[in-house]
């Protein structure tokens, strides 16, 4: 079997099946795994974080996280439950973490403008160079008022607003009763109001 | 339905996350309120422009860096590795570590220490050497066990390199405690006893230097010279150098040492910053048998050049040199 039928027969197992092949000691099986999930996880974390190199860093370190405890999991929950479980919990203690707090003072627009060229560079389908302008003109109002959120909520937000999860899913992924979920994320929707109403 | 209980269901409204009853109420109530009615609009424009926001794709070669970073000893196994070098790098690395450590560390403990009193003993023999005139340079040589006649001999020694070393210090001494029977135990530990056995003439006093111009083998008569006193004696040895002295003959015979024999080696002990420990005297002759004194070792030479100035030296034991303090036994025989 060559290589690209080898990926084939990857691309058409399903998560479970995959997960079962790598604790079988097959390690093509975990580079299907991360085909699979690497542009949600990473695009997950840059939302989160609002930095494209911390995004990778914290994309890299959710799937080293996968590799070595994927021997030993269950199952219980789903596969995207368990590896967007990994994806927050990295993305929260890096946004926790000192190195991040002294970075995002001395935040400057470079980095900014950096963020966003990398924006632009992502397939636009709409063709129209005003219309491509000003949508990368409100992503970047839309991002730089997500990222003024908290963690907590910002996190929340993300999840709810950006990626459509559930409820009951969101609750799953972070641990949190689906009760605070709801009364977390319409607080940070309060928030988003006062900054994005004239925008809209 | 009121704005206060609209307002909170507004974004399930648009999610669809209501019920067909819920919808309705919703539904009439916004067609109303006109506050309500802005709201849903924003919150629908809100959605909208969220969930299309654009995704952000991972890097092209984000595979190959995890599977690099996968392959990375962890920071615990690279400090291990680190401990555990080959032992081609480690063996010199350690070496190379530890030969400067001793380096420093001796470095640091040469410290200027005392000298051992042996050293000081020894260089103090040495200063008082130099010290020593040229003329003293011709005493005989004391390591050697001699009879009388070798006094002569010895001085004519002069010019040998074992001349030199007539200075050095007489042959090693012996402890003999039992003859110091009185004394303090602090005294002997610290000391060395050196015995002498002084010939004191009862007949005119024969000096050294008489003995040596006499030559061995000769009868020599001499006169008996002037009151000695110390200072003579330390004139006559200066003499002995001298190539003529006169020799007066006069018998004088005498049943005892001559007088104040005792007293010279009391002043010439004294001179020499010493002290008299004891005089034994004969009971039944009453005269002196010996003299015990201790002098400190560096004026033992300066002594013992002082007593041939008082009686020839018969016999003498070997003298220790590594000790402060001297304790010497003058025995004293009387020629008839």
């Amino acid at each position: 079997m060559d290589k690209k039928q080898k990926t084939n027969s990857y691309s058409r197992k399903d998560d479970t099946q995959l997960v079962l092949d790598f604790q079988a000691r097959d390690e093509g099986a975990f580079d299907a795994l991360v085909s699979r999930y690497m542009d949600m996880i990473f695009n997950l974390c840059f939302r989160i974080l609002g930095d494209y190199d911390d995004a990778n860093d914290c994309a890299q370190d959710t799937f080293i996280k996968v590799y070595k405890n994927l021997d030993d999991f269950r199952m219980k929950s789903g596969f995207s439950t368990w590896i967007y479980r990994i994806a927050v919990n990295t993305c929260k203690n890096h946004l926790s973490s000192g190195a991040n707090k002294a970075r995002r003072k001395t935040l400057s627009l470079d980095a900014n403008e950096k963020n966003d060229k990398r924006v632009i560079d992502i397939e636009d389908s709409s063709g129209d160079p005003v219309e491509v302008f000003e949508k990368s003109e409100m992503e970047k109002v839309i991002r730089q008022a997500i990222e003024s959120l908290p963690g907590e909520q910002r996190i929340l937000i993300v999840l709810r607003d950006i990626e459509g999860r559930p409820y009951d899913e969101i609750s799953s992924i972070t641990g949190i009763k689906i009760g605070t979920v709801k009364s977390r994320i319409a607080r940070g929707r309060e928030q988003l109001r006062e900054m994005l109403e004239g925008v809209f | 339905m009121n704005c206060k209980k609209v307002k909170p269901l507004l974004y399930s409204y648009v999610e669809n996350g209501l019920s067909a009853e819920e919808k309705s109420l919703i539904k009439a109530h916004i067609l109303k309120c006109a506050k309500c009615k802005r709201e849903l609009a924003y919150i629908k424009k809100y959605k909208k422009n969220l969930e299309s926001l654009a995704e952000v794709k991972a890097p092209k070669n984000f595979l190959l860096e995890v599977r690099e970073r996968l392959e990375e000893p962890s920071p615990i196994r690279k400090i291990i590795n680190m401990i555990f070098l080959p032992w081609q790098v480690k063996l010199p690395v350690e070496a190379a570590g530890l030969i400067a450590i001793l380096f420093l560390v001796n470095f640091l403990i040469k410290a200027p220490f005392d000298v051992a009193p042996e050293y000081n003993a020894k260089y103090a023999f040495e200063e008082q050497k130099k010290e020593i005139p040229a003329a003293d340079m011709k005493q005989p040589e004391l390591s050697k066990r001699k009879k009388p006649k070798d006094a002569i001999v010895a001085s004519n020694k002069i010019s040998t390199p074992q001349a030199k070393s007539v200075i050095a210090p007489p042959p090693a001494i012996e402890m003999n405690r039992s003859s110091i029977e009185t004394f303090d135990n602090k005294i002997l530990e610290k000391s060395v006893t050196y015995e002498i056995s002084m010939l004191i003439a009862s007949e005119p006093k024969k000096s050294m230097n008489d003995e040596k111009l006499a030559g061995p083998g000769k009868s020599a008569e001499y006169e008996e010279s002037k009151p000695e006193s110390i200072k003579d004696a330390d004139r006559k040895s200066e003499l002995k150098s001298s190539a003529k002295s006169e020799e007066t003959g006069k018998k004088i015979q005498e049943s005892g040492p001559q007088p104040g024999t005792i007293e010279k080696i009391k002043y010439i002990t004294r001179a020499s910053r010493g002290r008299i420990l004891k005089i034994e005297y004969s009971k039944e002759t009453n005269l002196p048998l010996f003299v015990i004194l201790e002098i400190p070792a560096k004026n033992h030479t300066a002594f013992i050049r002082k007593l041939h100035g008082v009686g020839l030296f018969r016999d003498s034991s070997s003298y220790a040199k590594d000790r402060d303090i001297v304790i010497l036994k003058i025995s004293i025989l009387y020629s008839k």
